[in-house]
């Protein structure tokens, strides 16, 4: 079965919000003060091993502005607007970028199908309420945070409307990069 | 100078207690219990925000006493009982605790005064809010935080009231057996 691998780019206060800088966040940008030459690869080796991304409107519409002129040549541009997107909204009229396909309703029954299709992984970056109903629903299968070393003081904060229960997660990875990233990462357990 | 440590036990969503005040889910192993200890032992003085302060006050006076006591117990009341304690608090009057005293005001210019005085490092121990003013007051020098693997959902915010960015410098990140991962950053740069 097909994993649902969430992803995603926090600061020391888990902070999610636009760590690229195109969403007009008062600290957006935030993820590009902290390079090095380890971290692009361990994304690009993630996106490698997916085929499908499952992504909320907020972050769907901001990739689809910005992915489709961006060429890199090593591939994850490529890949990102090449694979299946798969964006939840009840709103979206449109679906702008390559290869995309809107859920409306049942978001969980039909993340559930989409992991019993054939594949690699279907990875999920940004996309705070969705990543929250994913969590409640147990369709989870690997949590991902890159722990940047910065607070920020005011942001959305990723996990913070998943109050309903309490999760214990076990730590199935963690590393370090030389910019001072931690990446954190987590199997929600069932 | 003596340096300002900050040390906290974290939910992986940030919380630092749950909505009542929770801290079961801390969880601790060996390891950990042994870095805990050793960064305590680099400081001499306590520095405590009165909520956790009013914690403390409750348990460790007597905990070496109870027939069930840990290692840790021991250990930690043998530093914690006899070090000089400050609690920073606008309210509270009177305390318990031998070698205690009550700070009310002017916490930049009372750390300042302490870091000139000979001596090991400051240790502040949780205390979320008076941990949020001296990361607005830039005191604090190092930050020993232990992430465990649990999000509580809800709680007391571990980070609330900071008022500007932070910029932190890792210097170690190390896993435990048990899945904590405790972050240490050094003193970063006020980005304004």
């Amino acid at each position: 079965m097909r994993r649902i691998v969430v992803s995603e780019f926090v600061s020391l206060d888990g902070v999610f919000e636009d760590p690229g800088g195109a969403e007009k966040f008062k600290h957006g940008g935030w993820s590009f003060k902290f390079r090095d030459d380890q971290a692009p690869k361990y994304k690009l080796d993630e996106v490698l091993a997916s085929d499908a991304l499952l992504l909320g409107r907020v972050t769907y519409e901001g990739f689809a502005k910005a992915w489709p002129s961006v060429k890199d040549g090593v591939g994850f541009a490529d890949k990102m607007n090449s694979m299946p997107k798969y964006v939840v909204s009840t709103t979206l009229k449109k679906l702008d970028w390559n290869n995309s396909r809107l859920i409306k309703t049942n978001i969980a029954e039909e993340a559930k199908k989409l992991k019993q299709e054939p594949g690699k992984d279907i990875l999920v970056y940004g996309s705070g309420k969705l990543v929250n109903t994913l969590l409640q629903h147990g369709l989870v299968d690997e949590l991902r945070l890159m722990v940047h070393p910065i607070v920020l003081g005011s942001g959305k904060r990723l996990l913070d409307n998943n109050a309903e229960t309490m999760k214990v997660l076990k730590l199935v990875e963690s590393r370090t990069f030389p910019s001072g990233i931690v990446l954190l990462s987590y199997h929600p357990t069932k | 100078m003596r340096k300002v440590v900050w040390l906290m036990h974290v939910s992986l969503d940030g919380f630092v207690a749950g909505p009542n005040g929770e801290i079961d889910w801390v969880q601790f192993d060996d390891g950990l219990v042994e870095d805990v200890q050793n960064l305590v032992d680099t400081a001499d003085t306590a520095l405590f925000g009165r909520v956790t302060y009013q914690l403390m006050e409750s348990y460790w006076p007597t905990a070496a006493d109870s027939p069930t006591a840990t290692k840790h117990d021991l250990d930690h009341s043998r530093w914690l009982n006899p070090a000089p304690k400050i609690v920073f608090s606008r309210t509270l009057r009177s305390v318990q605790w031998r070698n205690t005293r009550i700070v009310k005001d002017h916490i930049g210019e009372e750390i300042a005064r302490l870091q000139k005085e000979p001596g090991k490092n400051l240790i502040l121990f949780a205390s979320p809010t008076l941990g949020s003013t001296f990361m607005n007051l830039d005191l604090i020098d190092e930050y020993f935080f232990n992430i465990n693997p649990i999000v509580l959902g809800k709680g007391k915010p571990l980070f609330k009231d900071e008022n500007q960015r932070h910029r932190l410098k890792l210097s170690e990140s190390k896993t435990y057996d048990n899945g904590v991962v405790s972050l240490r950053y050094g003193r970063g740069e006020l980005v304004r």
